[in-house]
């Protein structure tokens, strides 16, 4: 893939969790040398974000059904530490698989 | 930029309470303190319902209830210790119910400018040694002062 892989990060308000779970996202995707971009946004709004920010994958911190267009991450382990390390290799997994 | 430092509050609850009478206690203190806006306490309770914010941290169940930015006044955090663990769903709808023995209800009126202050409750919550310190002690010091060093 050429370009920065564009994770939508979700909670119910966008305040806490979605903020959260962003900048830790930013912080390992630093450290794995992998370009991504972090929208946030809340779980509600979530057919017209995909839209608009056209992400590959999902982080949500709020129950979200599964979709069949991108892969869907229960963000929770990122607030908590507990299954994190287990998480960010699942999240990076799937951008490695993201085609153009 | 108003610090959350500036507006934190640890109140200990002995007695048993459901999750509803929690929240409104907290909800209407932040209303008393002049931290939120009128009707904050019904949405706050709503919120919580449609997106439960109970968590199974490393050292207890906690819950990190919150609303909508539009209803912060002023940027502020309120703890309660509670001595009868009260029940919250779970975020994210995994693990079964929390039983949570410490609550912070998060007043954030604009999240950008409080980056390093959730960060640094993040790191808080993670850490076992520190909540059950918390617990004990019900010390708005130690909470402080962590969030301190962690730069919030």
């Amino acid at each position: 893939m050429n370009r920065a892989a564009v994770i939508l990060v979700m909670c119910g308000s966008s305040i806490a969790t979605s903020t959260l779970a962003a900048v830790k996202i930013e912080e390992e995707a630093k450290r794995r040398n992998v370009s991504v971009v972090v929208k946030k946004g809340k779980v509600a709004d979530a057919d017209v974000l995909l839209q608009s920010t056209k992400a590959d994958i999902i982080v949500a911190t709020a129950v979200l059904p599964p979709r069949d267009d991108v892969p869907v991450f229960n963000g929770v382990p990122l607030l908590t530490g507990i299954g994190q390390k287990e998480l960010f290799d699942q999240i990076f997994e799937a951008i490695a698989k993201i085609k153009d | 930029m108003l610090s959350v430092l500036n507006s934190l509050q640890i109140i200990r609850f002995e007695q048993v309470l459901d999750r509803r009478e929690l929240l409104t206690k907290l909800a209407d203190t932040a209303l008393q303190n002049g931290w939120v806006k009128e009707g904050f306490t019904q949405v706050l309770l709503e919120r919580e319902e449609k997106y439960p914010t109970g968590i199974h941290a490393p050292g207890s169940g906690i819950a990190i209830p919150h609303a909508d930015a539009e209803w912060t006044l002023v940027p502020g955090m309120i703890v309660a210790i509670l001595q009868q663990p009260v029940a919250f769903e779970p975020m994210g709808g995994q693990g079964g119910e929390v039983q949570a023995h410490l609550v912070f209800l998060l007043l954030i009126s604009d999240p950008d400018d409080h980056v390093a202050f959730l960060s640094a409750l993040a790191d808080f919550i993670s850490d076992a040694e520190k909540i059950h310190q918390l617990r004990q002690d019900n010390e708005v010091s130690l909470l402080l002062n962590h969030l301190k060093q962690a730069g919030a």
